[in-house]
């Protein structure tokens, strides 16, 4: 399959032969043939070409490694190999429940630039933060986490919907599927990152392998 | 004649200058490629998109300016 990347390129690499001939021979454009040429070197292709990276940067920061590019989240990316079930980070890295590729935005999907405008000035507001302003010893959500994250994946499915501790009583299903009751915050599956423990647990090997 | 000669030299002069703005931009957004890290991101935005927009847009404006010109010799 042909990556974005890759038209990309293809993209700019014809783009730098039209530019070419017009930077070179720019008598070319005096003619009709040459005004298209111009035209599509100086208009069409450098939209296309515009558009594209856009869509291309989009994507790259969907992967864990762009997420984990910056020192301060190595943390949270070291708490993806914890050894222990009830890490729900950890629990859907190891067993593939979300894409390694992409497991921080599978479970993230309105932070920073995915957000609203809010959301992505935050996220400017953390790069000024992390080179110039002093980091908080504790990261936390602006907003209690969205069950929406957890039921993109889990809602309607057998498990989620027939489980007994989600059937406890008449109100529980409507409340987690509404985000009345937090599947984390309600006590159930609260143990996330927790990346102050970190030092007290034991890792996956796959930590030391990656 | 001489005038239009001359026109048409600014204007394909302003058209060569256009295409070596977009060239750099897109050479700064390849750039940004090889590396994975939010800056790259700004930089692709801040920088290369700028320089491509500016780059269409001193274009346009070199037609704009083609239409001018013939207006006033008419």
């Amino acid at each position: 399959m042909i990556s974005l990347e890759s038209i990309l390129i293809a993209l700019v690499s014809i783009s730098f032969t039209l530019l070419g001939a017009i930077i070179v021979k720019p008598s070319i454009t005096t003619d009709r043939g040459g005004k298209i040429v111009a035209f599509i070197a100086l208009f069409i292709l450098p939209v296309l070409v515009g558009f594209m990276g856009i869509s291309v940067h989009l994507e790259r920061s969907k992967r864990t490694e762009f997420c984990l590019s910056c020192h301060v989240m190595e943390a949270y990316g070291k708490s993806l190999y914890v050894d222990d079930k009830e890490y729900l980070p950890a629990n859907h890295f190891q067993n593939n429940r979300v894409s390694r590729d992409k497991a921080c935005y599978t479970c993230h999907t309105d932070y920073t630039m995915y957000g609203d405008l809010t959301a992505k000035l935050r996220g400017l507001r953390h790069l000024y933060v992390h080179y110039l302003g002093a980091i908080p010893d504790t990261i936390k959500l602006y907003s209690p986490y969205n069950n929406r994250e957890c039921l993109h994946c889990h809602g309607a499915s057998r498990v989620f919907e027939e489980n007994p501790a989600h059937r406890e009583n008449d109100t529980m299903l409507v409340g987690l599927k509404t985000n009345q009751i937090s599947c984390l915050s309600s006590g159930c599956h609260d143990v996330v990152h927790n990346v102050h423990e970190l030092e007290d647990v034991e890792f996956w090997k796959g930590w030391e392998q990656r | 004649m001489g005038t239009t000669m001359k026109n048409q030299f600014v204007i394909q002069r302003r058209q060569q200058v256009a295409g070596w703005i977009v060239a750099i931009g897109m050479i700064i957004e390849l750039l940004t490629l090889l590396w994975l890290h939010p800056i790259s991101f700004l930089v692709y935005l801040f920088a290369s998109l700028t320089l491509i927009i500016v780059g269409i847009v001193y274009y346009l404006i070199s037609l704009l300016r083609v239409d001018q010109t013939q207006d006033e010799r008419i």
